[in-house]
């Protein structure tokens, strides 16, 4: 079920009442029954993979352990990752590989018709098996021992506030905290309740408001049509609404979670105060950020130590980290490009670094000064959504028609802008909206989502008897979704992928 | 070497390589250091590979937060 959908407002009081007086003995099987449930609204059957995945990734975890020899560990390491990978690629990648082989042979002269397989898509799916192989893969690496309750290493796999969009947790931080004996505390209830509705506001309020706009430019019949400044502007609605989507998603999960007293790990910090790219990728999406670099990157970095051409190979090894992180993103090559765009970007980034300190510190000018920073936001905003027009668009060949418009379709006439607006569905009333939403962003981001403390940016807010009345405030709110949400609000983004 | 001479080496290197002024201590981390990136990292384990002739473990660079985890395990290599 979706966070967004009725459904789930009356399902998750049940879960809590019943995680509260259930004795902590037996809270893990309530709590995997109830993820269970959540994950089978969508598709019973899909529940197999998950069950599949856990069980052979438990078994893994415990031999590989038990085992002294090096050759077995390996091969159990091996075997985990064709059967979660073999899952994930089979299901989300088998179409497109197989459209692009026939595409390339058509290339070639070749006579082959297109082959498809009528395939679902497993919600999630890309989330859990990056969870799970971590958990195997710190076993292996001996940085955490293997979990030996089947019920909470199952739960450990599919527990519900993470379980289809993140954050990927690490085993480290939630199997502890899974098995500990939360009491109910009105703090947590409280805080949980705050962050959960201040995801909401940001998914149902923000993002699908700003989506209709987003979508009339990309999704445009006659793409003669849309002008270069409706490209830009629907692009920086398109960034807005896919922050919201995604971290809306994981403050709904940690809200969730929270409520419960678990802390999931901070998935999103204030991204687009990002001043360079690089830094933006470790405040976006932390828990696969983090992930890539810790069972990829890193291990391929390290590899290369002592070896010739260092530089060379750790550009090329960010390369192809983007290259699979956009392959991860979705089974299109749009992702592909938006992936190596950012991979690219984050190369030139660490070339120029080095001559812009020895420019700056030739002429003794100051790196840290505050037009510096805003430069450098802009800058990096400005980049990153040009990029999200790959992301966005429906197709390649989309993206390069948007592109070349974004740098010639310009003019100073009032016609232009009357065109604009009308592409972008947007009258007076809109864009007025549209600006105040996007400013609401960073007021809920700031008051209501990083004042939980975890964040390490405003700890001084805690809850105190003074800020109840946000929590009314809060309630009105959430009770003022409810009526306005039913039947309007549309899927999570991540969802897919 | 002693575990001094080695944290004084250590030290060296991360200034240089992370084109850091102030004073490094053994418990800084890459919090501390904003230029500690992932990619200085490597850079910076693999001036001490060469500094120290010797060839880290990946479990070990997997376990190093501070610059004191990293001097411990110089000293147990040369020891």
């Amino acid at each position: 079920m979706s966070f967004n959908s009725l459904v789930f407002l009356i399902f998750l009081p049940i879960v809590l009442v019943l995680y509260y007086i259930i004795p902590h003995k037996f809270r893990w099987i309530m709590l995997l029954i109830a993820s269970y449930i959540f994950y089978a609204y969508w598709n019973f059957y899909l529940i197999f993979l998950i069950v599949t995945t856990t069980v052979v990734s438990y078994f893994a975890g415990i031999f590989i352990e038990k085992t002294k020899s090096q050759k077995i560990k390996n091969l159990l390491l091996i075997i985990t990752l064709v059967v979660c990978l073999g899952f994930l690629l089979f299901f989300k990648y088998f179409n497109f590989l197989s459209f692009s082989v026939t595409s390339l042979i058509r290339f070639f002269g070749g006579g082959v018709n297109d082959f498809f397989l009528d395939l679902i898509l497993p919600v999630g799916i890309s989330f859990y098996t990056f969870q799970t192989l971590s958990y195997v893969i710190d076993v292996y690496r001996e940085s955490i021992e293997a979990e030996k309750h089947f019920g909470y290493y199952a739960l450990f796999v599919s527990f519900f506030p993470q379980l289809v969009a993140g954050p990927i947790e690490r085993p480290e931080n939630l199997l502890p905290q899974l098995k500990a004996d939360h009491k109910l505390e009105t703090k947590n209830l409280l805080e949980g309740f705050k962050i959960l509705v201040g995801g909401f506001v940001k998914k149902i309020v923000i993002a699908d408001t700003l989506a209709v706009y987003a979508n009339s430019v990309y999704n445009a019949g006659d793409l003669s049509q849309v002008t270069g400044l409706s490209i830009i502007l629907g692009t920086l609605l398109f960034t807005m609404q896919i922050y919201c989507d995604f971290s809306g998603y994981s403050d709904i999960a940690t809200g969730c979670a929270k409520m419960m007293g678990i802390e999931l790990m901070v998935n999103f910090k204030r991204p687009f105060s990002a001043q360079t790219i690089s830094e933006f990728w470790s405040r976006w999406h932390i828990s696969l950020s983090s992930w890539f670099k810790d069972y990829i990157y890193y291990p391929l970095n390290y590899k290369a130590i002592g070896k010739k051409h260092l530089e060379a190979r750790m550009h090329c090894n960010l390369l192809l980290l983007f290259f699979i992180s956009g392959l991860w993103h979705g089974a299109n090559w749009t992702f592909v490009v938006w992936g190596l765009y950012n991979g690219l970007c984050q190369v030139l980034g660490s070339l120029f670094k080095k001559i812009k300190r020895k420019i700056y510190d030739k002429f003794n000018w100051k790196e840290k000064t505050n037009p510096n920073k805003v430069i450098g936001i802009i800058r990096t905003t400005a980049i990153l959504s040009l990029g999200l027009v790959f992301f966005r668009a429906n197709s390649l060949e989309d993206a390069g028609v948007f592109l070349v418009k974004i740098f010639s379709d310009w003019s100073f006439s009032v016609q232009y802008l009357v065109d604009t607006f009308q592409i972008m569905n947007m009258d007076v009333l809109g864009g007025i909206m549209a600006v105040v939403l996007c400013i609401l962003v960073f007021c809920v981001d700031r008051l209501i989502i990083e004042p939980r403390g975890t964040i390490g940016l405003s700890s001084k807010k805690s809850v105190g008897v003074n800020s109840s009345y946000i929590y009314l405030i809060w309630l009105i709110a959430c009770a003022w979704l409810l009526v306005i949400s039913q039947g309007q609000s549309s899927g999570f983004i991540y969802f897919q992928f | 070497m002693t575990y001094q001479e080695i944290f004084t080496k250590v030290s060296t290197i991360a200034k240089q390589v992370f084109n850091y002024n102030g004073e490094i201590t053994e418990e800084m981390t890459s919090a501390e250091i904003k230029s500690w990136d992932s990619m200085n990292q490597v850079r910076f384990l693999s001036e001490l590979e060469k500094e120290f002739s010797i060839k880290f473990k990946m479990k070990d660079i997997l376990s190093f937060a501070s610059i004191g985890d990293i001097s411990r395990c110089v000293e147990k290599m040369k020891s």
